[in-house]
């Protein structure tokens, strides 16, 4: 149970994205491939849950793994694991387990595409387990390169504009963040970049408009493109309709998530006192409320189901930020359990649709009807996936809201009404997309294009919605994971409020 | 005390709701309706067993209920959700009702779906209804009801739309499941509330802090109590379908008949009183929500009466009659009788089953066909039919020692007592149409001649449909019993259970009448309402098309006083276009805009600055100068 | 007092002064060896093979020297450091490498290229080292002159024969500037000594020092327009249009990384930087440069163009750094060699894309005719352009990302916030004209036109590619090694 099993997570899918290329010549091998490799990733999984149950620091973020080789002088290769991101990891695994099924049989998936998938995983999970400022820039900014490929080679009609601008559209964060490290890197006093090195930093100087501020604006703005928080979302429909199946349930169930974690991890534990600000937290509020609401509100507008799933998602992320500037623990534990929750609901919306996707190529929804007649199981599963995105109790959606709007309540009422308005308007939104698509009769495109699933979608589908169902009840196990980490952000949190 | 039985009433509908959902589909209506059948059977059984489990029990108030810990749903901070069930007196009583009535539906509706086309579907979704049902009922904390009121919902939703081939009945789900939502968002202010104030979920505490003087003056402000109580009244109007949010039920009856009889009549619309009835002491504490039930209670009695008076499909008559008899529990509620409420909760749960049964095998028998004017002369085709809808009208109008007889008089003289003469009148007017328009749609359907050829050939279900009919006439008779009035002897089985449900908690009670007084609202009532229903029984007969409202009245009460219109015009349209404008300005023109026009922008300003790539070497050399010397000049300046 | 031009021990070569100056003499060696083979008409294989074994041996000296000698002088025209030996050592592999690629009838009738390309390295070389000005004008003409000839190789097409005498026109009215501001800077301090220099600049005060900033100001303009800078970046994109590939690519490389290391050798050494109103001259041409550079890269639609363009941007980059002093040139160094290195990759796959198509040698490809790439280039030069270009817009785990990082750092560390916002937004628009060009070859779907065998095979310009990455991986893994090695380099110096 040695921690290389941790460093393994993330190398093991670089490894083999390399080995995958090599596979050019038959589509076959390379996708029964892929679904073979997640088999080790699963166990260095186990058993980095192992070390981390074991391990029994108390600190915030105990480092795992640390290797001093790395070209730049002031940071080291350290990866932590705690609470927070074990949960991320494993969903990240977990639906990417999912889609090397979906993949099997897929004329158009490549071995190139999955290749840039299993380096888009490494990346990912790299940027969960960096515990120090600069490895996190790295794993963050390399997560962009696979997924600009995959939204621009394999997707759909204009992929090109819908790739450029979500490259666009998350360099100019990340770049914010860059400039942030880069003044932690200058700072006389700083010994590593290590998080918590930055963590004890002293000097930066307290309040608004101090340089502590600005460096946790610099993280802050990079996180709220990739959320992405309300302003900053106009890249997420285009980039979610354009991408293919697979990119967009890695691109819902994961990367999405990494904004809230990294606001967790590096903004409100790293600089707390900032976070605690009145003027932060309002304005953090009102763009979560702007989010929810406008989100839902853009859902309903649109005539595309994919555009309006990611606009579902614009809103449940509103939530999720809600959560975390609640300072109250049920808020923020109930963020990370939606972060979980709404990767495997949104996954799965995404990933039956486009299965059916795959056979209609058309997203309109008025071209749709009748699903229930042509394949009723599948479509029992999309009604059941959609309540569980529209947070009904029994199906982890509602735990994760209830435990946000909670926690909300206790410092803003106001807020946490308002917020409800946005569990109303998701009910709408989403029951029109079934109606359109299930009920009624049969549409024509449907009846010429039949709907029959192969073994391996269904192989892709049913995972998922058993763990859905597993979580509505037993969230509590989920909870009790992320219970340690959060508990001591919320303390240093509330410590700050009272100061 | 611990009692391991409860969770298996709950586990047999689930597993039923599974097996027919995943394992059995496309089976015949008989097989899977017999699963569906056993599944309630056997949650009836394990709750008869609870029930005398619990009337064995004679321990003190505060302890007289069986718990049953699962597990911990939710633990996080200020918010912890244990998933136990609980079995007090009031919710036994409930649980009777649920799975007896709930089993009975199944068998009725073994045979009303025998030639549907996907039967399975509708067992399951009704097994997992009362699995939703039981939920709601037995949950220890407000939370996991809150889990059981949605899943209600969604069964209904799923039920409603059940033959979604025909648009409408998947709008008339949808608006079902949206209203319901509406009511959600109220139910869960008052769970914040609950959490954060009173940190507490559990309904046994939360009674507790009514009288825990030291928790009183702790601080709570008064407006927690107010939005508790506000809110759970919102989430019970919603549910209950009452003023503002009643618009779902009527529209509800696009479903199968015994979806109507089961979750439109008996069990769902009433869990927002039973909820309320729970947590009654902590409602009482806020005065001004109790007299705000009152009012909507009493206005949506009248409202419905009103509409149902005019209306010519048989299920939308009920439908509204529903809608007035829940207003009456709700001003039995506002009256401060929760007991009443509870009362009124248990007859119209058996006698409402009864008429909509009665009426879902006159519509089998005439092919589903559902307006009265086609029906007419079904007395002679139809017997047991005719006797049990008569019994059921009997029931509802209050005829002497039917269960309608008790349960309304006991809410009429609780109104006489709290609110006086003036509010006795309303109710009773409202009573009177009751009588009013059950006689006519009685009358309209059964006596007179057939109407239509689908009249001449209605034909008797077979026994597996009047079988239960049978049964709830049988109940809508005796079940009265159980609450008579002090004038008949001191027999109030119903108001010991309410009250020893609040854990020993007491809370004062009204006025009370004298002998005198009662004897004399009994013979008022009574007398009333039997000429009002024979005057509407002799009309009808002659004239099927007889107006009882004036002109005005009539058209506006045929057009459902345009409620539907205006909350379309009023609310709903305008949101949606609110919402369709911000969007496109917040996302189409601004931000996408923006982002856009700033890559436009640099593309334009370079092309601009191509202009000075001539490309001949004067201009080089010229720009060379230019530049170097204007750069250099200024910051001379700059230094100077 | 006779005015000192040079120091007079300048011609007592002790026995350890042989080693310092091995490299040098090598290169001596290589350009006679090459004067002859071109005067014999030798065919361009030998040609190559020679000039590629010559620039490579020197590499590997003066690398090698970097170990064991010290400083080394030769008088006030050449001081022979750890930094310069770095500098001249990279200027002969970028030289090595792009001569790998010399191919084709074109050059068949200049066979005197390998020579003239020995000679500019040669002057690349020995500029940082100079430590007077006149020596510093000499190096700079020799580096000049045979950059001009050699940008004219292709000389029976008339666009490479104009964008050259585009260049020796600006390069001769350039250098006058350079000689009138090195001809005040004798009138201030009387001697082109930097020492004496950097004495009279501390000395200097009131009306004199303005004498002083026009001097530098008037230097500076004429080296800019060497690298390129904004005002005097017109020629760039020309000459990178026109000159034969190799060429091109090894101008654009090695002169940013000579020139402006010896300016930073240079002015630190005279302490020009504290004359007032220096430093904000180059901040202000750096900041100019990023930003219309990239703008003007933005609307490029063919690739070296582009590159011309994106060469501006980056020679802003380094001009934002500059005015730091000396303790800039580690970082100054490392990412001019990664861009160098880069932009020989860009280069040579361009080349072979030429070949493939059946396009003539001097034309510049559309960015969007890539297209047609896909299905006759093999997919690894695509992957080695995108890691090129990649590279050069910084994005992380690619080299480009770390020495860029390193560079801004420098911004960081003195707190010039504005400037480091400028070359932030400078890093986003330059993501827009590389990934640009990153579309069409990546995202469209793949148009077969038929294969065409051009006659020259392109084995050449792929092992320059390959070679190039090979090196610039190497340079980010050995940075750090690198940095630590400069810096205690430059205690020992000092």
């Amino acid at each position: 149970m040695d921690p290389i099993n941790t460093a393994m997570l993330i190398f093991w899918p670089a490894i083999f994205a390399f080995l995958l290329f090599t596979f050019r010549k038959n589509k076959k091998a390379a996708q029964w491939a892929n679904m073979v490799f997640h088999l080790p990733w699963f166990w260095f999984l186990y058993q980095s849950c192992l070390l981390w149950r074991s391990s029994t620091a108390d600190g915030m973020f105990p480092i795992v793994f640390n290797s001093d080789f790395f070209p730049l002088l002031k940071s080291n290769f350290a990866l932590g694991l705690d609470g927070l991101n074990l949960p991320l990891i494993g969903l990240n695994v977990f639906l990417s387990f999912c889609l090397s099924l979906y993949a099997l049989g897929k004329e158009k998936l490549s071995s190139s595409y999955l290749a840039l998938f299993a380096l888009l995983n490494a990346a990912s999970v790299g940027s969960l387990m960096a515990a120090d400022a600069f490895v996190f820039y790295i794993f963050w900014e390399a997560m962009l390169i696979p997924m600009f490929f995959l939204i621009g080679i394999w997707g759909s009609k204009n992929r090109v504009y819908a790739a450029l601008k979500f490259f666009a559209f998350t360099m100019l964060g990340s770049l914010a963040m860059l400039a942030a490290i880069l003044y932690l890197w200058v700072q006389p006093d700083i010994q590593s970049m290590g998080w918590h090195s930055i963590a004890q930093l002293g000097l930066l100087g307290d309040g608004l408009w101090s340089p502590r501020f600005w460096v946790f604006c610099g993280f802050l703005i990079a996180f709220l493109v990739k959320i992405p928080a309300w302003p900053l979302h106009v890249w997420l429909p285009d980039a979610h309709t354009e991408a293919p199946t697979g990119a967009s349930v890695i691109l819902a169930g994961v990367l999405l998530k990494l904004g809230v974690y990294g606001i967790a991890r590096w903004c409100l534990a790293l600089f707390p006192s900032i976070a605690v600000l009145d003027v932060v937290s309002f304005t953090m509020k009102v763009l979560a409320l702007a989010g929810i609401i406008l989100g839902s509100y853009g859902a309903l507008r649109q005539t595309d189901i994919k555009r309006t799933i990611a606009y579902s998602s614009v809103a449940h992320l509103g939530f999720m930020l809600l959560g975390l500037f609640s300072f109250q623990l049920a808020g923020f534990q109930g963020a990370m359990f939606q972060n979980i929750a709404h990767g495997l609901s949104t996954g799965a919306l995404f990933l039956i649709f486009g299965i059916i996707y795959d056979r209609t190529h058309t997203r309109e929804l008025s071209d749709y009807g009748g699903l229930g007649i042509v394949n009723p199981r599948l479509s029992m599963l999309f009604v059941l996936s959609v309540m569980a995105s529209i947070g009904l109790p029994g199906l982890p959606g509602f735990i994760g809201e209830f435990l946000i709007l909670n926690g909300t309540f206790v410092l803003s009422p106001w807020f946490a009404f308002f917020a409800c308005f946005g569990i109303l308007l998701g009910a709408v939104y989403m029951l029109r997309i079934v109606r359109g698509m299930i009920y009624g009769e049969t549409s024509s495109v449907l009846k010429s294009h039949p709907i029959k699933l192969s073994f391996s979608e269904w192989g892709s589908i049913i995972p998922m919605i058993i763990a859905m169902i597993v979580l509505g009840f037993w969230g509590q196990g989920l909870i009790a994971v992320t219970a340690r980490a959060s508990a001591t952000i919320i303390y240093n949190l509330q410590g700050e409020i009272l100061r | 005390m611990i009692f391991e039985g409860l969770r298996w009433i709950l586990l047999a509908p689930l597993l039923g709701a599974v097996l027919n959902g995943v394992i059995l589909q496309n089976k015949s209506a008989k097989i899977s309706g017999l699963v569906a059948t056993l599944a309630s059977l056997v949650a009836f059984g394990f709750s008869v067993v609870a029930c005398s489990q619990l009337s064995g029990l004679n321990s003190a108030p505060e302890q007289n209920f069986l718990i049953d810990p699962l597990f911990t749903w939710m633990s996080s901070g200020h918010v912890y959700v244990p998933f136990n069930l609980e079995l007090t007196s009031i919710t036994s009583v409930m649980l009777l009702v649920i799975t007896g009535i709930g089993s009975l539906i199944h068998i009725y509706s073994i045979s009303y779906l025998s030639e549907e086309e996907s039967p399975w579907r509708f067992f399951s979704y009704l097994n997992l209804f009362l699995a939703a049902m039981l939920v709601l009922v037995l949950a220890s904390n407000l939370a996991v009801v809150f889990l059981g009121w949605e899943g209600v919902g969604l069964c209904s939703y799923l039920l409603i739309g059940y033959w979604y081939k025909k648009p409408e009945n998947t709008a008339a789900g949808m608006k079902a499941f949206i209203t319901n939502r509406v009511g959600d968002i109220g139910f869960l202010i008052a769970l914040f509330v609950a959490f954060s104030f009173f940190q507490t979920g559990d309904i046994s505490r939360l009674a507790e802090r009514v009288n825990d003087y030291a928790f009183l003056s702790s601080g709570v402000p008064t407006w927690a109590w107010y939005t508790f109580a506000g809110s759970l009244l919102w989430a019970a109007t919603a549910k209950s379908a009452q003023i503002p949010l009643y618009i779902w039920l009527p529209d509800a009856m696009a479903g199968p008949t015994p979806v109507s009889a089961l979750i439109h009549a008996a069990t769902m619309v009433t869990s927002g009183i039973f909820l309320i009835c729970r947590v009654w002491p902590l409602f009482a504490m806020s005065p001004v929500i109790v007299d705000a039930a009152f009012w909507i209670g009493m206005s949506t009695a009248w409202l419905a009466a009103l509409i149902a008076v005019s209306q010519t499909d048989v299920k939308k008559v009920l439908a509204y009659s529903t809608v007035s008899q829940l207003g009456f529990m709700f001003v039995a509620l506002g009256a401060g009788s929760p007991a009443a409420a509870f009362f009124h909760v248990i007859t119209h749960a058996c006698f409402k089953a009864l008429l909509f049964l009665a009426a879902g095998s006159v519509i089998h028998g005439m092919h589903h066909k559902q307006e009265m004017s086609l029906m007419g002369g079904l007395k002679d085709k139809m017997k047991i039919t005719h006797v049990c809808f008569l019994i059921g009208t009997l029931a509802i109008i209050g005829f002497p020692l039917t269960a309608g007889f008790f349960s309304k008089d006991m809410i009429l003289a609780k109104v006489f007592a709290a609110q006086g003469v003036f509010g006795y009148i309303l109710l009773l007017g409202a009573a009177l149409l009751t009588a009013a328009y059950m006689f006519r749609a009685y009358t309209l359907c059964f006596w007179g001649g057939a109407r239509s050829e689908y009249a001449q050939k209605a034909h008797e279900s077979d026994p597996l449909m009047y079988m239960p009919l049978v049964v709830l006439a049988f109940l809508s008779l005796f079940i009265g019993w159980l609450e008579l009035p002090e004038v008949f002897g001191h027999f109030t089985k119903i108001t010991d259970w309410v009250h020893s449900s609040w854990y020993g908690v007491g809370v004062g009670e009204q006025a009370h009448l004298s002998h005198l007084a009662e004897w004399l609202l009994m013979l008022i009532t009574s007398v009333l309402s039997l000429t009002v229903a024979y005057y509407s029984f002799k009309i009808y007969q002659r004239n099927p098309e007889f107006k009882i409202l004036p002109e005005p009245l009539h058209k506006w009460s045929t057009n459902k006083f345009y409620v539907d219109e205006a909350f379309e015009l009023l609310l709903i349209k305008p949101s949606m276009k609110a919402g369709r404008f911000i969007n496109r300005i917040s996302d189409e023109t601004t931000f996408n805009g923006l982002a856009n026009g700033s890559f436009r922008f640099t593309r334009l300003s370079g092309r601009l600055l191509a202009l000075f790539h001539t490309g001949s070497v004067q201009t080089y050399a010229w720009h060379f100068v230019f530049w170097s010397s204007l750069i250099v000049g200024a910051i001379f300046l700059w230094t100077l | 007092m006779p005015i000192d031009f040079f120091d007079s021990s300048i011609f007592y070569l002790g026995p350890d002064d042989w080693k310092n100056l091995s490299p040098f003499i090598l290169l001596f060696a290589g350009i006679a060896v090459l004067v002859v083979a071109a005067s014999m008409r030798a065919k361009d294989l030998v040609l190559r093979t020679l000039s590629f074994s010559f620039l490579s041996g020197a590499a590997v000296l003066f690398f090698a020297s970097l170990l064991s000698q010290g400083r080394f002088f030769l008088g006030s025209s050449m001081e022979l450091g750890p930094m310069e030996r770095i500098v001249a050592g990279g200027i002969c592999l970028i030289a090595a490498l792009s001569s790998l690629y010399v191919r084709g009838p074109d050059y068949a009738r200049h066979s005197e290229w390998g020579a003239l390309l020995l000679i500019c390295v040669l002057g690349m070389c020995l500029l940082p080292t100079a430590r007077n000005w006149v020596a510093f004008f000499v190096y700079l003409e020799v580096l000049s002159i045979p950059a001009y000839l050699l940008s004219a190789l292709y000389s029976n097409r008339e666009k490479s024969l104009e964008a050259s005498m585009k260049y020796l026109m600006m390069g001769a009215f350039v250098s006058c500037f350079f000689l009138l501001g090195i001809s005040l800077f004798f009138a201030v301090s009387g001697s082109f000594k930097f020492e004496a220099i950097s004495v009279a600049m501390t000395a200097a005060a009131g009306p004199q020092q303005f004498l002083c900033f026009t001097a530098v100001a008037l230097v500076f303009s004429s080296l800019a327009f060497k690298v390129s800078l904004f005002p005097f970046h017109f020629w760039a994109a020309d000459v990178y249009q026109g000159a034969p590939a190799p060429i091109a690519s090894f101008l654009a490389g090695a002169t940013k990384l000579s020139v402006f290391s010896s300016i930073v050798l240079a002015f630190s050494e005279c302490g020009l930087w504290d004359i007032p109103g220096v430093s904000l001259y180059v901040k202000l041409l750096g900041v100019l440069s990023v930003v219309l550079g990239a703008v003007m890269a933005l609307t490029q639609s063919r690739l070296r163009r582009m590159l011309a363009y994106s060469g501006v941007v980056n020679a802003g980059f380094v001009a934002l750094v500059l005015p730091n002093g000396l303790s800039v040139l580690p970082s100054v160094i490392g990412f001019l060699l990664v861009y160098a290195l880069s932009v020989l990759i860009c280069f040579a796959v361009h080349e072979i894309a030429l070949l493939r198509l059946g396009r003539s040698m001097d034309d510049d490809l559309e960015i969007n005719s890539f297209v047609e790439l896909k299905s006759k280039l093999s997919p690894f030069y695509l992957v080695l352009l995108g890691f090129a270009l990649l590279s050069l817009a910084g994005i992380p785990p690619l080299p480009g990302f770390f020495t860029k990082y390193v560079l801004l750092s420098v911004l960081a560390k003195n707190s010039a916030f504005l400037l480091l916002a400028v070359a932030l937004i400078g890093t986003f628009l330059g993501l827009g004209f590389y990934l640009r060009s990153l579309v069409p070859m990546a995202l469209y779907p793949a148009i077969d036109s038929k294969k065409t065998n051009s006659e020259t095979s392109s084995s050449g310009a792929s092992l320059t590619a390959i070679a190039a990455t090979v090196f610039s991986l190497l340079v980010l893994f050995g940075f750090t090694y690198l940095q630590g090695l400069i810096s205690s380099a430059e205690l020992m110096a000092r």
